[in-house]
């Protein structure tokens, strides 16, 4: 029997108050990782798409919230008497949004080094406090009116925190509103957004902005530490720049130049050579070796429905978008 | 006061450990006293519970459920 199963388990973890014993007993067996691995590799291995932390009725409203009315468990290639009560459908994509969000609240919001002085730092917010701040955040986003004048993110987040009574953020204590804006509302934007951690990873959200600056003494000299970005903060938005997308520029017509010989094998008799690309950001590039790269649409349904997925990755799909909430904003209309 | 120094790459690292972390890591809950569709504490507790019951009862029957 899964140690999870435990509906007093489930209640303290969702709705509090739970014990560092308990977070522990979800991040960890016998001193390894548990079902919970930070990046595991796939589902058939780690089985992380087959746990589920999250109240149902939660995770039913966060996709329906971003997706549009739906079950957590319906169809997308499978049959939903084929996914039990606390199953996840592996073979839809709306299972990265929620495995985004668990991810998330286990190994950020419940570690002591994240985001201390905005969340607290003895306690944290439970699961669900974290779930109902995202879905008032993709409220207030929706309720942007496209023909709005674009602003940075950062002025939006703060826009957000000013006109919200947020669940997750610590009321015993003031707290720096900036950087509550810059950290950790733009992790929860982020996963929001499905965005990837940045523009040249695989991994799925957070941006990892949220950290503490001392975050340095939880990790071991023989892991790596990266830097994380923040030019998501200085995104516009309403707009592509901030799903990572360059506005697109408009075409110029020059009525001497013909374009029709210009196909793909006159280019590849000569120097330049086709590459393909999972960014959409990199279409029609070259690069210093004479690359031209093609955008490829990365994941097919077909390889989630094998089960061979990491659903902590991103998907680096456009499909992710297609029923998204934020599909209606121009930022990523065209592209979907 | 945006931030310098975020998640170590364990991808670039190839574990999937966590002995990183240590017991002083740890933080507790604080309880919420909300919870969804205008449920009491009682119900969402009684649902939750309900829940678990089918889906353990189906580990034990080995039915379609129990994976």
């Amino acid at each position: 029997m899964p140690f999870w199963l435990d509906d007093e388990l489930l209640f303290r973890l969702n709705y509090g108050p739970a014990s560092s014993q308990d977070i522990e007993r979800v991040k960890t067996q016998n001193g390894k990782s548990n079902y919970f691995p930070l990046f595991p590799r796939n589902i058939i291995t780690s089985n992380r798409a087959t746990i589920t932390l999250l109240d149902r009725p939660l995770a039913t409203k966060y996709v329906a919230a971003l997706y549009g009315k739906t079950d957590t468990r319906s169809m997308e290639s499978v049959s939903r008497s084929l996914i039990s009560e606390f199953g996840y459908n592996t073979a839809s994509i709306k299972t990265y949004s929620l495995v985004w969000v668990e991810n998330f609240v286990v190994y950020h919001v419940w570690n002591k080094y994240y985001s201390s002085s905005i969340l607290g730092e003895e306690t944290r917010p439970s699961m669900a406090a974290v779930v109902m701040d995202m879905l008032d955040m993709i409220e207030y986003f929706n309720s942007i009116d496209r023909s709005t004048r674009p602003k940075a993110l950062s002025e939006w987040l703060a826009d957000f925190l000013a006109s919200h009574s947020l669940q997750s953020l610590r009321t015993d204590k003031d707290f720096d509103h900036n950087w509550a804006c810059e950290g950790y509302l733009a992790d929860l934007f982020s996963i929001v957004a499905c965005l990837p951690r940045d523009e040249y990873s695989t991994l799925g959200p957070p941006v990892e902005l949220g950290w503490d600056p001392n975050v340095d003494a939880t990790v071991s000299g023989r892991i790596s530490v990266g830097r994380s970005s923040t030019s998501l903060l200085s995104k516009s938005f309403p707009g592509p720049e901030v799903f990572g997308f360059p506005d697109v520029p408009a075409v110029e017509e020059k009525g001497f130049v013909s374009l029709e010989d210009l196909d793909a094998s006159f280019i590849e008799s000569g120097a330049f050579r086709f590459r393909l690309t999972n960014r959409i950001g990199q279409h029609l590039m070259v690069d210093s070796d004479n690359n031209i790269y093609l955008y490829k649409n990365a994941e097919k349904l077909t390889v989630r429905a094998a089960g061979d997925v990491d659903f902590t990755d991103h998907p680096l799909s456009l499909e992710i978008y297609g029923a998204h909430t934020w599909r209606g904003y121009e930022t990523v209309y065209w592209l979907c | 006061m945006p931030n310098q120094n975020p998640l170590p790459d364990l991808e670039a690292a190839g574990t999937d450990e966590v002995s990183w972390i240590t017991k002083k890591d740890y933080v507790s809950i604080r309880s919420l006293d909300f919870y969804p569709d205008n449920e009491t504490k009682a119900e969402t507790k009684a649902r939750l519970k309900h829940a678990v019951r089918i889906q353990r009862e189906s580990y034990g029957t080995g039915s379609k459920h129990s994976g």
